[in-house]
């Protein structure tokens, strides 16, 4: 094609009077040809932006909604555990000295509340007789 | 005889689907819209069932009709939200200065150039320029007459050629 007749179909193009298959021609005109006149340029820009948007596809994959889990999360949150223990237990092990007050009173404690409860129980066996004797007069009142 | 009916329908579709996905992402930008958008159009078209389908003399003109009022409902309602919470903001049509940095080669000024276009004259261009259907089929989407569909194809081709030659003689 001469640009004679592309500068008449440019014409017609612009007027909105040229058909698809002289539209066609255009594009392949405007992709094949390298040199062109410079007041012609944006028409190449214009067809190869609509030659390209053409090759734009439906996703094959579906793409899932975003989900806001990323596998570094998984890596991240492990570590923040790790060290949160670390920390947990090194706090144990570093007692002030109130604490170690408190320690040793709790343990005092603890140790007489011990004793008070096994000998409570010892009295709780005593008193656990007094269930058979329940049974036994039961049976006498039949 | 019904599972051969719907076996047509997904081939149909099959073949529709780019077509719907890149009308719907024209119009509503975003690439999750439009996914969006694109199932749900093949979705209500399935719920027509197949002997409605087939009373209507062109499948893909009806689709395409389908897909470009969805998008103007939710471009409607989206507007509408925007409006409600403050009725003051207009969006400029002028590209924002991050985006002049990034418009490096023509291809981009292009792609500038038909974003903000209006909604109408977008899906001219994507009817006609992309997808490379003829007049009558551009007349009876838009639901205007074809004479209306050429005055318009030319008042937009000659808009965006005087907008890029304005960016290519003075820079944006």
């Amino acid at each position: 094609m001469d640009y004679k007749e592309i500068k008449h179909l440019l014409d017609l193009y612009l007027e909105g009077n040229t058909n698809l298959s002289e539209e066609e021609n255009l594009r392949l005109f405007f992709k094949s040809t390298k040199e062109l006149p410079p007041e012609w340029e944006s028409f190449r820009s214009f067809f190869g932006y609509y030659d390209q948007a053409k090759l734009e596809r439906y996703p094959q994959e579906i793409t899932k909604r975003k989900s806001l889990f990323r596998p570094w999360m998984a890596a991240a949150s492990l570590v923040a555990i790790v060290l949160s223990l670390q920390f947990y237990s090194s706090s144990l092990n570093a007692l002030s000295t109130d604490q170690m007050d408190a320690q040793i009173a709790f343990d005092q404690f603890k140790d007489n509340m011990k004793k008070v409860s096994s000998l409570l129980n010892k009295g709780a066996k005593q008193v656990s007789y007094l269930d058979y004797w329940n049974e036994t007069t039961q049976k006498l009142i039949k | 005889m019904q599972l051969i009916a719907d076996q047509q329908f997904l081939d149909q579709i099959q073949a529709m689907r780019d077509k719907i996905f890149r009308i719907t992402k024209r119009m509503l930008v975003s690439q999750e819209e439009a996914e969006d958008a694109t199932q749900d159009v093949i979705v209500k078209l399935w719920s027509l069932g197949s002997e409605k389908r087939d009373r209507y003399k062109s499948m893909e003109a009806y689709t395409v009709t389908m897909a470009k009022n969805y998008c103007l409902d939710r471009l409607k309602s989206k507007q509408a939200q925007v409006l409600s919470f403050d009725d003051s903001i207009r969006v400029p049509k002028t590209l924002s200065l991050q985006k002049e940095i990034e418009l490096t080669d023509e291809l981009n000024w292009v792609t500038q150039l038909i974003d903000q276009l209006p909604e109408k004259e977008k899906m001219i261009i994507q009817l006609r320029e992309i997808e490379h259907y003829d007049f009558d089929q551009i007349a009876t989407i838009l639901e205007i007459p074809e004479g209306t569909v050429r005055v318009y194809l030319s008042r937009i081709r000659k808009k965006l050629r005087k907008q890029f030659l304005e960016i290519q003689n003075h820079g944006l």
